[in-house]
């Protein structure tokens, strides 16, 4: 580990980019030092029993959570189970066209108009959704924690280099790198996935690299180095589960950003035209709009739905996670 | 003492911009930025599969093998790729773009052409997002904890749980189909011969639902913004002693807690310039307005990759422009930045 | 000038709080607190952190936040506080009434000029003009002193260092001449230097402008050189009033009693080799009545001979240590050809302000920082230059406490596995002779077993102190250097740590390098002194030697500048050995306690 001084000053610099990514980072709390003051002017806390899996008490704790989680629960069982539920192709005719919902028990939902099955739609869309959402958060957050690891533990040149990366990411769209990039390549689930992930990291790299650089010049960091921890056992052991939280609660903020660009790529008609999205079926619906409201409406809502409860159980694992399980208290 | 090595010390010219008025230094600054977004189209250039050659002889039907070959031998499409990034450059450096086989124009004036309608919606919808996003936010802060905030906040939390393209639908449904208040797309009235000032009002009737489309996930996020930076300023220190110096709440909010919470607005809208080229993108499509979004998707459909990858880079010039005028206003707004960038 | 109004005769004194209460909700910061403050008197708040003195001084202005339950009366000459309207309160804040917070960094508006924050309070109260009030900010801020006062009108609070940023804050509050001031530990965040100058202007101006003082403070060495009146706060109450001379010399209290003989003194004789500092015992009583105890023992421990034994190997041995950082501006020299030595058994004192180096120089000792030149000889090898993997063989040689106890340990580990982590690093591979040495070690520091088993954030401050003190030891080290490892703790507090510190070091033969920027502690527990400026060693001497007969300016200028109560410690301390077998020792070792 280097054992020089950092800089002891960085220029000011945009923070994040990207949509909820910005608003997490303000939401929870940074890693900044605040003096032990003399603050009596505030009740103290009372010390808490040390309780066993106490982020999981606190989001289970707040009813917003619960719902949130309950629809995220719901919509993974439907994903999982579309293929029992709805077996065979949704892109399949499956009776009349434009049959509204609620007239025919075996299609609740009614059908498009080419007679495609909407509850077929959307519980198959619900895998694509999920699928993309996850598999978008894991790739962005493997690339970014390795990178902003990298830039804020070598700092120096490394640390300038990879800045320059994440700030390359940061100043493209990523919008409109996604497109251009599926285009390019083919427009499947996984590589749309994929490529969704590569267009998100530089928000978890440069979070990384602000709480690498925090916690390096702390100072049970320091008592670390002085009691003679190798460097490994001090990134693993020491800095990586403080690094942790605001991880963990970006993943969540990614995923839900990640199911919204899939749903507006399909929408546009450049998502993979062999998998049924909520994005596509709005997309279809859209001529109708007029006429047959449900076909934009039902796809919309269940998407809005899911969106929403991921983002009540980031809210909640914000606060869960941040100030208990930093132990500032007093 | 010894000078620091050759690589070290230029490093430092470009993190720091050496010395001189604000622009020359944050320029200077954006030059590795830019090099790399140059580079990073430049890969993608390369991955595209085909090339311009293949699309000629696309459209020309067939050609013979020596034929394909002598056309890219003509265009240069066979030296090594490194060969291939100077041409690129030098092509840069000339302000072109390459030319675009479907519209016939350079790629670079096909998207002038829609460029302003797109800004424009821009500007007016981060207008309108911060107008709205800030005070519905300082109204959350104020009200902490009552049943405002309480409501403000669930209405804000389904905003931007709610995709861009789905608002604009509904938007349509609900004014342009139910109420009849505005126009279901397009930029202008068609037919009408209207110029000047008359067809630029004409023009922002068609903006508006398009803008406030795009807008309305950036309320919600500027929204939430402001309440927790509010929030967090009220518990500062330097608030406490205005309340000790007798000033009215009125003058604390104002001159105190808002002048300081504003502030890391100005940098987050910066780094917003991005996500509001892509939602444009989305909304351009959705009401067909001619901008530069409608235009990447169109290029999409058509392959139109020269055009697809012209609008990736210029895009990305102009976040990098409007981040270093973002930049320049935050200097304005906080003394405190100008001081650290100098180095004082 | 001292006018010390009598405490009955309420109508005379400019405050008059009565029976003031504060309630979060169930729980009670301040329980029934009275005092007065005279026209021109100043009257000192002591306590420690937690016993209700800010919040007393925030209940009076009535700044608490909307959750706080007052009760009780304020009468402000004659005006009922409590009772008074927003308006009507807001119009007597920065007028006639006006405080002083702790820390200047914070304080003020970072994108406000100087001029504007401080013309802003002329211009509510006063109804001045624009330009009127920026002239009177000028003469204001001539008034504090400030250097090049018509440059700073449109600096901004950034421009400005700690010191000159309190000074701003006190032209704020004197501003419109308040008849009562009130600052709350207005100098704990500013170098000593720094603090007797500020000090030294606020009562000037309370004098010029005949103001009542309320000085709210932790210091009682601050206390007895400003103060006329003490009031002595704990738990929400105040458990004694008087004159300063009557609380120094004759204290009532076994709380003050505990506190005065806690709090050391520039001009004591006190030593940590003669006699530990009296510990504070707190316990409920009956019927919810707390109880005070106080115990001391005397200690025997041959001082050092000052004189080196030049066949005796030093434990640390610094040779023309230079190291240096960068930073935009260009090299700073933090440590500049720095050279010392300690002994077997020895406590080296190490004192300077902030921005002397002394942090630079104990981690460059310890290997977190590499330096540029020069010899660090521990033990007889140079570790001066050794990468990380050969610094680890030299680790248990030398450990550290860290001033933060908040921040040096682990909040995401419980104490057993800080511990664990430390013995199974240096292989001890058995986990039973883990656990027995953790054990022992914790117990050792003052804590329970059951501690091993919490985290960090259950601790409190002094706790957590103990704890990085243990993990320190666990590994047997020769030499412990202790970072400003008291500073951050309460007077009581300190005393609690400095004596097992004491204890420790005779018990397992240990040497200590004591850095702080503490005079007072450092003259308890140290043997041997340096002072450290700029980066050099200003000057070195025995620990009684150097305080009085300091050579050096420097060291002149900081012992000048550290508080000293007007009235001398009573011989009699009222702190009763509790182990009367001490009695039986002989005269001469007595006596040689008071040995100044």
């Amino acid at each position: 580990m280097s054992l020089d001084l950092q800089d002891t000053f960085e220029p000011a610099r945009p923070a994040l980019n990207g949509w909820r990514q910005q608003l997490s980072a303000s939401l929870f709390g940074r890693l900044a030092p605040k003096p032990a003051a003399h603050t009596d002017d505030v009740p103290p806390a009372p010390i808490e029993r040390h309780s066993r899996w106490p982020v999981t008490r606190a989001l289970l704790s707040s009813p917003g959570a619960v719902a949130g989680l309950m629809i995220l629960l719901l919509m993974v069982l439907i994903a999982l189970a579309a293929g029992l539920l709805y077996p065979g192709d949704p892109l399949d005719m499956a009776a009349q066209p434009l049959l509204p919902p609620g007239e025919d028990w075996a299609f609740p939902l009614g059908t498009d108009a080419l007679g495609r099955d909407l509850a077929a739609g959307l519980a198959h869309g619900a895998r694509v959704s999920l699928l993309v959402g996850v598999t978008a958060a894991l790739v962005s957050v493997l690339i970014g924690t390795l990178i902003g690891a990298a830039a804020g533990y070598f700092g120096g040149k490394v640390d300038r280099v990879l800045t320059w990366l994440i700030e390359l990411f940061q100043t493209t769209p990523s919008f409109l790198l996604v497109v251009v990039v599926v285009s390019i390549t083919q427009s499947t689930i996984g590589i749309i996935a994929v490529v969704i992930g590569l267009t998100s990291w530089d928000t978890v790299a440069r979070l990384v690299r602000a709480e690498f650089r925090a916690l390096l010049s702390a100072d049970f960091v320091l008592a670390a180095r002085s009691v003679g921890y190798s460097t490994r056992w001090i990134i693993f052991r020491e800095v990586l589960p403080n690094a942790l939280p605001p991880i963990i609660i970006t993943a969540s903020v990614i995923v839900a950003s990640a199911i919204l660009t899939e749903s507006s790529l399909s929408f546009l008609g450049v998502g993979d035209p062999n998998k049924v999205s909520w994005g596509s079926m709005i997309g279809t619906g859209r001529d109708m709009l007029r006429s047959a409201l449900y076909l934009t409406a039902i796809p919309g809502l269940t998407l809005v739905i899911t969106v929403f409860s991921l983002n009540l159980v980031g809210d909640a694992l914000i606060s869960a996670l941040n100030p208990r399980l930093r132990g500032r208290t007093a | 003492m010894p000078a620091s090595p050759l690589y070290l010390r230029v490093f430092q010219f470009f993190r720091y911009g050496g010395r001189g008025p604000f622009f020359v230094r944050a320029i200077i600054r954006a030059i590795p930025t830019a090099i790399g977004v140059i580079v990073l189209n430049f890969i993608l250039l390369q991955m595209v599969p085909g090339d311009a050659v293949d699309a000629l002889v696309a459209e020309a039907g067939s050609a013979t093998a020596e034929t394909t070959a002598l056309l890219r031998q003509q265009y240069g499409l066979d030296k090594s790729s490194l060969a291939q990034f100077g041409d690129y450059i030098g092509q840069l450096s000339q302000l072109s773009l390459g030319d675009s086989p479907r519209y016939g124009i350079p790629v670079l004036e096909v998207i002038t052409q829609r460029l302003p309608n797109t800004l424009l919606l821009m500007g007016l919808a981060l207008l309108i997002s911060l107008v709205a996003g800030v005070s519905i936010g300082v109204v959350m802060a104020l009200w902490a904890g009552k049943w405002p905030d309480r409501l403000l906040s669930s209405l804000a939390f389904v905003l931007y749980s709610t995709p861009g393209f789905w608002i604009g639908l509904m938007a349509i449904v609900l004014f342009a189909v139910k109420l009849e208040w505005l126009p279901a797309g397009g930029d202008g009235t068609i037919g009408a011969g209207l110029s000047g000032v008359d067809k630029f009002v004409d023009k922002l009737q068609y903006a508006i639902l398009p803008a406030l489309t795009l807008a309305s996930f950036f309320v919600a996020i500027y929204a939430r913004l402001t309440r927790a930076s509010v929030l967090e300023v009220l518990t500062q220190d330097y608030v406490r002693t205005a309340r000790a110096k007798g000033l009215s709440p009125w003058r604390i909010t104002w001159r105190h807690v808002l002048r300081n919470a504003l502030l890391p607005l100005t940098t987050v809208a910066g780094a917003h310039l991005g996500g509001l080229l892509g939602g444009a993108a989305v909304a351009e499509t959705v009401f067909g307005w001619p901008g530069i979004g409608r235009l990447t998707l169109e290029a999409v459909q058509a392959r139109e990759y020269k055009v697809l990858l012209g609008i990736l880079l210029m895009s990305s010039f102009i976040v990098i422009v409007a981040n270093i005028l973002v930049d320049w206003l935050h200097t304005r707004l906080d003394p405190r930045i100008a001081a650290r960038i100098r180095g004082r | 000038m001292n006018a010390v109004a009598q405490i009955d005769n309420a109508t005379q004194a400019l405050l008059n709080v009565a029976d003031l209460r504060v309630n979060y909700g169930a729980y009670q910061a301040v329980k029934g607190v009275s005092f007065q403050v005279a026209r021109g008197e100043t009257l000192a708040l002591v306590g420690e952190s937690g016993c209700g003195k800010s919040t007393t001084a925030m209940a009076i202005m009535r700044l608490l936040g909307g959750r706080a339950e007052l009760s009780g009366t304020v009468d402000f000459d004659g005006l009922d506080l409590s009772g008074l309207s927003d308006p009507l309160m807001r119009g007597l804040r920065g007028n006639e009434i006006s405080m002083v917070f702790q820390d200047p960094m914070t304080s003020l508006n970072p994108v406000l000029s100087i001029g504007e924050q401080i013309g802003e309070v002329l211009r509510r109260h006063r109804g001045l003009s624009r330009k009127d009030a920026r002239a009177e900010a000028l003469v204001l801020l001539n008034k504090v002193r400030i250097p090049n006062a018509a440059a700073r009108l449109d600096d901004f609070p950034h421009n400005l260092s700690g010191g000159q940023r309190q000074r701003v804050m006190i032209a704020i509050a004197v501003a419109c001449k308040p008849r009562l001031l009130i600052a709350d530990e207005p100098t704990t965040a500013l170098d000593v230097t720094v603090q007797a100058h500020i000090l030294q202007l606020l009562k000037e101006l309370s004098e010029e402008y005949a103001m009542g003082l309320l000085l709210i403070t932790h210091d009682l060495g601050v206390v007895g050189q400003w103060a006329d009146r003490v009031a002595v706060m704990y738990d929400g109450l105040i458990v004694e009033t008087g004159t300063t001379e009557a609380i120094f010399t004759a204290p009532q209290h076994p709380y003050t009693k505990g506190l005065l003989g806690a709090s050391l003194r520039l001009d004591s004789g006190a030593h940590y080799a003669s006699a530990s500092l009296p510990e504070i015992n707190v316990r409920p009583g009956a019927d919810g009545v707390i109880e005070f105890d106080l115990h001391s023992h005397p200690r025997y421990l041959t001082a050092r001979d000052p004189i080196a034994d030049p066949t005796e190997r030093p434990i640390l041995d610094v040779r023309h240590l230079h190291t240096e950082y960068k930073t935009r501006q260009g090299v700073v020299t933090a440590v500049d050809d720095v050279s010392f030595q300690i002994r077997p058994g020895e406590t080296l004192g190490l004192v300077g302000e902030s921005g002397c180096g002394k942090s630079t120089l104990s981690k460059t000792i310890i290997g977190l920082i590499r330096s540029r030149s020069g010899e660090i000889l521990l033990n007889g090898s140079d570790i001066a230059q050794l990468g990380e993997k050969q610094l680890r063989a030299h680790r248990p040689f030398v450990q550290m406490v860290f001033q933060d106890p908040y921040g040096s340990l682990n909040p995401k580990h419980s104490v057993y596995r800080i511990l664990d982590g430390v013995l199974k690093n240096h292989g001890v591979k058995q986990a039973q002779a883990r656990s027995q040495r953790i054990l022992e070690i914790i117990q050792r520091v003052g804590l329970p077993p059951s501690a091993v088993w919490k985290f960090p954030h259950e601790f409190s401050g002094g706790q957590r102190q103990r704890i990085g003190v243990a993990r320190a030891l666990i590994l047997r080290p020769s030499l412990v250097i202790l970072d400003e490892a008291v500073s951050s703790l309460d007077v009581s507090v300190r005393a609690q740590i400095l004596n097992l510190l004491a204890d420790l070091k005779e018990e397992f033969g240990l040497s200590y390098l004591f850095i702080s920027h503490d005079l007072s502690v450092v003259k308890y527990m140290a043997d041997r002194v340096l002072v450290m400026h700029d980066g050099k060693i200003v000057e070195e001497g025995a620990h009684d030697g150097i305080w009085k007969n300091a050579r050096h300016d420097y060291t002149k200028k900081l012992i000048g500048s550290v508080p000293v109560p007007r009235y001398p410690v009573s011989d009699d301390e009222s702190v009763p050995y509790t182990d009367s077998a001490w009695q039986d020792l002989p005269v001469a070792m007595l006596l040689s306690r008071f040995a100044i």
